[in-house]
């Protein structure tokens, strides 16, 4: 059984490309569309990695990133923030939050499963 | 009396006039009466003396006879007029009759005594002895005094009233015209100028009048100026108010277009990013082995995708820093790491160019205050130009501090063809390269030299370039070692 990761995104053709690339990498994967999903899907499965996008409904990235790094149960997950090009100072956002990383959009696919396997090994 | 007290200064002068006079009358007639009452005293003496005389030959006649009754008669025809008050006539030692006025009150002043001789004799048969008193001389001399004083306040009076005529007519009701035109001078009014309805010219009045009148021309003149001053600077700031209105108006339309350029690229983005993605998972050959003939397509694909991108990402930069949305991120960073950054970003590049890449950085570089990513973008912008437009030589980057303006100076020079003088502006622009077929041939958006502008701009510094034909090209970014937040400008 490959190791489990948690694609939290909004956005159908993000979370195909995503789930293409990390399956075919040998990863299993778990999808959630908002903040509250994603904090409920640790609770059912615990991932061995998180990549967060940023710009959610219902709950954004940065507060769902938030929660998981403020319970000692889940702190300890790693979490690649997906900041939007959009909005500059994400990235220092996004590590006072808590977040172990932070890709920005529009990644590579190459690039980001280069960045997931610094943390999964 | 209204016109008196209207023309107070005449009626001072007025009595001064009057006091005056009064006074040097009374003192000229006091003078005169004294001088006089000496004559008086003597004409009436003589009078007495006269009439005594005149008698005596009555009184003779009267007392040789003893005709008492003519005698008394003769005798109180002396006393009726004149300074004689009592006649006495004696006989030896003994008193034959006297006669004294009835209202006799007064004591006698002089008394002098006539001896009478017998008719047609030189025999003394009696004395005649007349008592004097000078009070009608003195009561007629006070009449005398108080008629010659009244004749003259009279005449002062009618001097004064002569006076009074003359300077109200020339002086005073001129000087109130005066005083009436001046306390009615409106701000503003045109004046008309003073005149006096006198004939007499060319006096102080007029000099007084001319005065008034040149003042009051100046001051309207200067009035008029100040109220047309004061009336343009209302219209130019009316002017100023509309035009900031429209000004702030116009801002805020660019505003609200930046705004939609902004949100616009943004979801351009999104769905490109997926087509981006999809076809590096093709190219990867996660959806199977791809055709040698699909992936040259694909490539080409990718390649249009990722300039498309780049174009996206630059109007969205530029966007935002007009619509002023665009915020540094303040914090302390090291020059020297991003220059080597950049530089490892931009080897390849270089190196598949074959132009040598150069760094010079001075040892022991403070710590720069500003937006590392910013700063960095702004190194790849002109690195990239300067690999792109140039085809043999080097790239030299060159960091040098100025301790005196607390800045530091990049300069990114190469040996590319170099920008004439008139293109050196037009660079700056937004979508103007040199020419257009430099864009077909060299790529890039036509922006990125604006945005780094701006950004330079944002930190506090400075971005421009220096270049002759032929010659390579300099670029040149002042920082200062801590830029204050200066976005939105």
């Amino acid at each position: 059984m490959g190791q489990c990761i948690l694609v939290v995104e909004d956005q159908e053709d993000n979370r195909q490309i995503l789930r293409d690339l990390l399956t075919f990498s040998g990863f299993e994967i778990v999808e959630a569309t908002d903040g509250a999903q994603a904090l409920d899907a640790i609770t059912k499965r615990r991932p061995d990695l998180i990549l967060m996008d940023i710009q959610l409904p219902v709950m954004d990235g940065y507060e769902a990133t938030r929660r998981i790094k403020a319970d000692p149960a889940t702190k300890d997950i790693p979490i690649i923030v997906v900041t939007s090009y959009a909005l500059s100072g994400d990235e220092a956002k996004a590590r006072a939050v808590g977040s172990d990383d932070y890709v920005a959009k529009p990644f590579s696919p190459r690039v980001l499963l280069a960045k997931i396997r610094e943390y999964l090994d | 009396m209204p016109i008196l007290a209207q023309s107070r200064l005449t009626a001072r002068i007025l009595v001064w006039v009057v006091v005056a006079g009064v006074l040097m009358f009374s003192v000229v007639t006091a003078v005169t009466v004294l001088q006089e009452r000496e004559s008086m005293y003597q004409a009436a003496r003589e009078d007495a003396h006269r009439n005594v005389s005149r008698s005596m030959a009555a009184v003779s006649a009267a007392l040789w006879s003893y005709d008492t009754a003519a005698l008394n008669a003769t005798l109180t025809g002396l006393i009726q007029s004149g300074s004689i008050i009592q006649a006495e006539v004696r006989e030896l030692n003994r008193q034959v009759t006297k006669i004294q006025r009835a209202d006799l009150q007064t004591k006698p002043e002089a008394q002098w005594e006539v001896p009478i001789m017998r008719p047609n004799d030189a025999e003394q048969i009696g004395t005649l002895r007349i008592s004097e008193s000078y009070r009608e001389v003195r009561n007629q001399l006070a009449r005398k005094f108080a008629a010659d004083l009244l004749s003259e306040l009279i005449k002062i009076a009618g001097l004064a009233a002569l006076l009074f005529i003359i300077i109200y007519r020339s002086v005073t009701r001129h000087l109130q015209t005066l005083a009436r035109d001046v306390s009615n001078l409106k701000p503003g009014s045109v004046p008309t100028p003073i005149t006096l309805q006198r004939k007499v010219r060319h006096d102080e009045l007029d000099t007084l009048v001319d005065s008034i009148n040149r003042f009051r021309r100046e001051r309207a003149d200067v009035e008029n100026a100040l109220l047309r001053d004061i009336a343009e600077r209302k219209r130019v700031e009316a002017t100023l108010y509309k035009t900031e209105g429209d000004l702030s108006e116009v801002a805020e339309a660019s505003r609200h277009k930046s705004q939609f350029v902004a949100n616009m690229s943004h979801e351009l983005r999104t769905p490109l990013n997926a087509i981006l993605g999809y076809i590096e998972l093709i190219l990867d050959n996660l959806y199977g082995e791809t055709p040698d003939k699909m992936r040259k397509v694909l490539d080409r694909v990718q390649q249009n995708g990722r300039h498309l991108l780049g174009l996206i990402n630059d109007v969205l930069d530029l966007s935002k820093i007009e619509a002023g949305k665009l915020s540094l991120t303040l914090a302390d960073f090291s020059l020297e790491h991003v220059v080597h950054n950049v530089f490892v970003a931009v080897e390849p590049l270089a190196n598949e160019k074959k132009l040598a890449l150069d760094m010079h950085v001075p040892p022991g570089l403070p710590v720069v205050h500003g937006d590392e990513q910013r700063i960095t973008q702004v190194l790849l912008n002109l690195l990239g130009n300067a690999i792109k437009f140039t085809d043999t030589g080097a790239i030299t980057v060159t960091v040098a501090t100025e301790a005196a303006s607390d800045a530091l100076t990049i300069a990114v020079h190469d040996t590319g063809r170099g920008i004439s003088a008139g293109d050196q502006r037009a660079i700056f622009e937004e979508f103007r390269q040199v020419d257009s077929s430099v864009t077909k041939e060299k790529g890039g958006t036509g922006l990125g030299l604006t945005i780094a502008r701006r950004l330079v701009e944002m930190h506090g510094g400075k971005l421009w370039v220096e270049s002759k034909l032929g010659e390579g090209a300099t670029f040149f970014v002042t920082l200062p070692f801590n830029a204050k937040m200066a976005a939105g400008s």
